[in-house]
């Protein structure tokens, strides 16, 4: 890892840090607050062991559609409790529920180092690439758009080359659309050299997903285009905004006009 | 560190954990088995997490396509096989055949049909949109991830796409090409025409299925006006209230009258406003508004406005209330109100004409004799004092027309702008018709009546009134000028003959005409007044004058004088009648006695002021004289001396004195008075009238005894004379003012003209010395713009006047312009 990179991530953590999370997220409603939303606490069993976690009902409709709907509708689940989420580690779980009641998601070991310790120790342990994705494909699934939105940010501000277990991850369990399959795919055009795969990594590659390498395969192919074209040059930048779920181009131009550094 | 390469070894993800390998089919069999059990409401058992989990996979292993058609095939049979039956069969045959417009069923068993059709329909509806709402829930990923990817509307829309397809477009019988949307559509139009009728309808049924419509379109574009409510029902809405209220206007026009049509036209635009609210939607408001205007005010109000009952009958009977719903109406459908305009106009000037022709009427019916000059004079006197009256009941008459429409224009027409501007225009043109000339000088006598009678024990506010009424007349007044000249006559006249109740009403006349017409127009008449101050002045200042001579004559005669400045006052028109010019020329011969006293007043007025001429007008003024008759037996048998004071005109205190000096037995032929006073013909005729012939002042005695006065005639002191009172006038007939006959009024409008010459001369001359250069068709607008004030010239005069002013070299013609133009010469 050289320093240009380093000195790059540094930045991006930096604007990111500065966003208050009220202004990333787009939502038309506000966020229930203690004093006005209803106390009723909802029993999930998570996982293959189905360990308990309770949780505020409200602020998981409030976050997701697919909870809204399971509470709404007129399935079992708006009688029956507790409702199983069978397909998610307990570690991931974990991780949304901090973040559900904080909108804040763990801070990385070397952060701590910079910025000084605070928080549970916790926070501090060996988050890695693979439990962002993991976190970011349970965001998927359970359809959680700010938390989808904040991992994204977060692993792009940490802009880093994935290991290929993370790639194969992400490409099985996401859709090839999926924002964080195509940052993988920009970010490896970007950056990749031959030279930063170990031994144990080159061994992955034979695992790489058909839809990954084809992915870069064109984007390349264009990116090549456009700098004999002159249209961009060779230290090009890759924006936060592609790898945002922004419905309209206004909503795009607000969200580049907020992450300007004043 | 995040995630970053060559740092901690990192396990690939586990397989199994997922189920990475999924049987489609499977899968699609539990979910089809589920939305199944949705559509017959046994969704509680069923478990959200897992069939959201199936689909979710399912989408994930990029079956989405797959998954997306399947659960429209679904949706598409389940519409086609468990629902089109169940509504088709609430199609009864009635329904279908009156859809056709085939009679055949009573109004009941329709309405009742209807509206089981309409639940029916109602509850596949709601029953559809429950259900896709949950499958849609479940299908949230495929909504999510594969529709957004490949740009396909989601499944909700698509099964509402269905449902329009599947049931409202499907065909109920195989010999009739009505689908179910279009009987719907009819059933609710027939509904609607129950409720017009005045049947309770179910307005919640009607309004359900309206919803059902706003919420399904008829293209695959989702636009306001795609919805299938605009395209399939609004416009057959629309069409069928057109009709049916072009049939009801009709009808109403032939079998109610005005006031009822607009009260009913006024609650169908409520009752549809209420429609579209309760039972259709708000989004039709103004559509269906527009619709019950065209065909209940627009294309009618024409009809409406001219029926028997209509705008003129309201105004004749003061309707105020259904005025105002006419005005509301055409108000509605037109910004001008042009209709209702028109018919106030025409009723104004109808009404104004009227006036008119009564006031000639009562003009003419008074005037039977009056074609010769000199015959009849008596009754034509006589006459003259019915058309005066005729004058005023002509202004009262105006007044009072003015005083309904503007009642009118402020409870029935809000105080509307463009209303009031055409009902000055109207009381304007009928006021000013040239078949009416006389406007101007019945406004003047009008004031002249009050000032001398009218105002009599009068509080100030009625004066004010009053004033206020003579000025409203006079706004309307276009020639100013004419109205100016009998104002001056008349109040010379007043001022003259002291005939004001009250110098201050008179004051407060001209500043009100000075607030209306500028003070141009009152600055000769205020100059009269000063006159008559000066007078005041002079003739206190002569009695001084007597006094400090020391001539202390007991019989000395008594002078009042008023110096009148020639070009102030309209002393033409003070003198005779005018049918003898030579009469002016001569002068009076006063007796001697006078003539001294006359003599003496020349003296002191040339003292205060040189160089002025003195004028001495026998005909406009007037003599208190002492008489004494001889004694006659009383009713009690004692003699008695009478005593008279008599009030004579100056003429007739001329001929009086004669008889002074006249044995009693003794008489004086006209011929002779005529030649030793040299009083003008005609006023000598009239002075003999009022003493000779006229039965309560007869002084003196006429032989022969007759009403017309002939040269021949002899006249002699009347020793016999008896009056009731101790003062006695003597009224010279002419002395009033009254309306003019129409030679009078000839000669005056020819003065008239001949000042308007002047008028618009030095207009031309103001325009030309400012501009210098000016075409002819500007200068004669320009012209006539300066003097609309004033008058409204004749082009004609004009073009005469330029021609005159060229002549005398105040213009000249530019030569070889395009246009004929003229040049100031300065």
């Amino acid at each position: 890892m050289n320093d240009r990179i380093l000195h790059e991530v540094d930045n991006a953590l930096a604007v990111v840090a500065e966003q208050p999370a009220s202004s990333i997220q787009r939502q038309t409603s506000t966020r229930p607050s203690f004093s006005s939303m209803s106390q009723a606490i909802v029993t999930l069993n998570v996982g293959p062991n189905e360990s308990c976690f309770h949780v505020h009902r409200d602020l998981l409709m409030y976050y997701s559609p697919y909870f809204k709907a399971a509470f709404n509708s007129s399935f079992k689940e708006a009688q029956e409790r507790p409702i199983p989420i069978p397909d998610v580690k307990v570690s991931t779980f974990n991780m949304f529920m901090d973040w559900i009641y904080t909108e804040r998601l763990p801070r990385t070991k070397k952060e701590v180092d910079e910025t000084g310790a605070v928080g549970g120790r916790e926070l501090i342990s060996s988050y890695t690439g693979l439990e962002f994705a993991e976190l970011y494909i349970f965001a998927d699934m359970y359809d959680v758009p700010v938390l989808r939105r904040q991992v994204m940010d977060r692993i792009f501000a940490a802009s880093v080359l994935p290991k290929y277990a993370v790639v194969v991850l992400a490409f099985s369990r996401l859709p090839t659309s999926a924002p964080l399959c195509r940052f993988f795919v920009d970010v490896y055009c970007q950056r990749f050299r031959e030279s930063d795969d170990d031994e144990s990594e080159r061994k992955q590659r034979e695992k790489l997903p058909h839809e990954f390498l084809l992915g870069v395969m064109l984007r390349h192919a264009k990116i090549m285009g456009r700098l004999r074209a002159k249209e961009m040059l060779p230290s090009y930048k890759l924006n936060m905004c592609d790898y945002h779920e922004h419905e309209t181009e206004e909503e795009r131009q607000l969200c580049l006009s907020e992450r300007q550094p004043k | 560190m995040l995630a970053g390469r060559g740092g901690r070894k990192i396990r690939p993800p586990r397989r199994g954990l997922h189920g990475d390998e999924i049987d489609f089919e499977n899968t699609w069999g539990i979910i089809a088995s589920a939305f199944r059990e949705i559509h017959t409401k046994n969704a509680s058992k069923l478990s959200y997490e897992e069939l959201y989990r199936h689909a979710y996979r399912i989408v994930l292993k990029k079956k989405g396509e797959d998954l997306y058609r399947r659960v429209r095939n679904f949706e598409h049979d389940w519409l086609s096989n468990e629902v089109r039956g169940t509504i088709h069969a609430l199609l009864t045959p009635g329904l279908l055949a009156n859809s056709q417009s085939i009679g055949g069923t009573t109004a009941n068993e329709r309405r009742f049909a209807g509206e089981r059709f309409m639940k029916g329909l109602k509850q596949a509806w709601q029953d559809h949109q429950v259900c896709m709402s949950m499958l849609a829930d479940v299908l949230m990923y495929m909504d999510r991830v594969y529709c957004a990817d490949h740009r396909r509307p989601s499944i909700y829309s698509a099964a509402m796409v269905l449902f329009r397809d599947d049931i409202l477009r499907s065909d109920p019988s195989d010999h009739s090409d009505m689908d179910v949307l279009s009987i719907l559509n009819h059933v609710i139009l027939e509904q609607i025409r129950m409720e017009r009728d005045g049947d309770v309808i179910d307005k919640h049924l009607i309004k359900d299925c309206i919803y059902m419509l706003e919420g399904l379109y008829d293209s695959e574009i989702e636009a306001e006006e795609q919805r299938l409510y605009v395209t399939s029902f609004e416009e057959d809405f629309l069409a069928s209230s057109r009709e049916f209220y072009m049939a009801e206007s009709e009808l109403m026009l032939r079998e109610s009258d005005a006031g009822a049509y607009c009260r009913h036209a006024r609650r169908r635009i409520f009752e549809e406003q209420d429609r579209c609210r309760s039972t259709l939607s708000e989004t039709t408001t103004l559509k269906i508004e527009k619709v019950v205007e065209d065909e209940l005010i627009k294309n009618r109000i024409h009809e409406l406005i001219e029926m028997e009952s209509g705008v003129r009958y309201m105004i004749d009977n003061d309707l105020l209330e259904e005025l105002s719903l006419i005005y509301e109406l055409n108000a509605r459908v037109d910004n001008k109100k042009a209709e209702l305009t028109r018919a106030i106009q025409k009723r104004v000037v109808e009404m104004g004409t009227d006036v008119n022709s009564a006031a000639i009427v009562a003009s003419q019916a008074a005037q039977p004799l009056s074609e010769g000059p000199d015959k009849g004079k008596a009754p034509v006197e006589k006459n003259l004092n019915q058309q005066t009256i005729a004058a005023i009941k002509w202004v009262e008459d105006v007044l009072q027309l003015k005083d309904k429409f503007d009642k009118i224009w402020k409870v029935s027409f809000d105080s509307d702008q463009p209303l009031q501007t055409a009902l000055t225009r109207s009381f304007a043109d009928f006021i000013n018709a040239s078949s009416f000339p006389r406007s101007s000088e019945y406004i003047s006598l009008f004031i002249d009546e009050n000032m001398k009678k009218g105002i009599k024990g009068k509080t100030e506010n009625e004066i004010d009134l009053v004033l206020e009424k003579a000025i409203i007349l006079l706004r309307y007044v276009q020639d100013k000028d004419l109205f100016e000249r009998y104002y001056k006559k008349h109040l010379c006249r007043r001022l003259l003959m002291n005939k004001s109740i009250s110098n201050d009403v008179e004051k407060q006349m001209i500043s009100r005409m000075k607030i209306e017409l500028g003070n141009n127009f009152t600055m000769k008449l205020e100059a009269m007044f000063k006159d008559m101050t000066i007078s005041e002045e002079l003739t206190a200042g002569y009695k001084t004058h007597i006094a400090q001579l020391g001539d202390p004559d007991p019989k000395r005669i008594e002078l009042a004088i008023n110096v009148l400045t020639s070009m102030t006052w309209p002393l033409e028109t003070m003198g005779s009648s005018g049918d003898n010019e030579e009469g002016k020329m001569l002068k009076c011969v006063f007796p001697s006695a006078i003539e001294r006293i006359k003599k003496g007043f020349e003296k002191f007025y040339g003292e205060k002021h040189s160089g002025r001429t003195l004028t001495w007008l026998a005909a406009m003024g007037s003599a208190d004289i002492k008489a004494v008759f001889p004694k006659v037996p009383q009713k009690d048998g004692t003699l008695k001396e009478r005593r008279h004071e008599l009030n004579v005109s100056t003429y007739g205190m001329v001929i009086l004195l004669l008889f002074n000096d006249l044995p009693a037995d003794e008489f004086i032929t006209f011929e002779e008075i005529q030649a030793r006073t040299n009083i003008p013909e005609s006023d000598l005729v009239r002075n003999l009238q009022s003493l000779a012939v006229a039965s309560k002042t007869r002084i003196l005695i006429k032989d022969p005894m007759s009403k017309d006065i002939k040269p021949s005639d002899r006249f002699s002191f009347n020793e016999g004379f008896q009056g009731k009172f101790h003062r006695i006038k003597v009224g010279v007939v002419t002395s009033g003012n009254k309306v003019e006959s129409d030679r009078e009024r000839k000669e005056t409008e020819r003065k008239n003209d001949g000042s308007r010459g002047f008028c618009i001369e030095a207009a031309i001359v103001r325009i030309m010395k400012q501009r210098k250069e000016l075409s002819h068709q500007q200068l004669v607008a320009e012209t006539l713009n300066q003097l609309a004030p004033q008058f409204k010239p004749e082009v004609n005069m004009i073009k005469k006047r330029i021609e005159s002013l060229i002549e005398r070299e105040y213009l000249e013609r530019i030569e070889n312009a395009p246009i004929d133009s003229y040049r100031y010469l300065a």
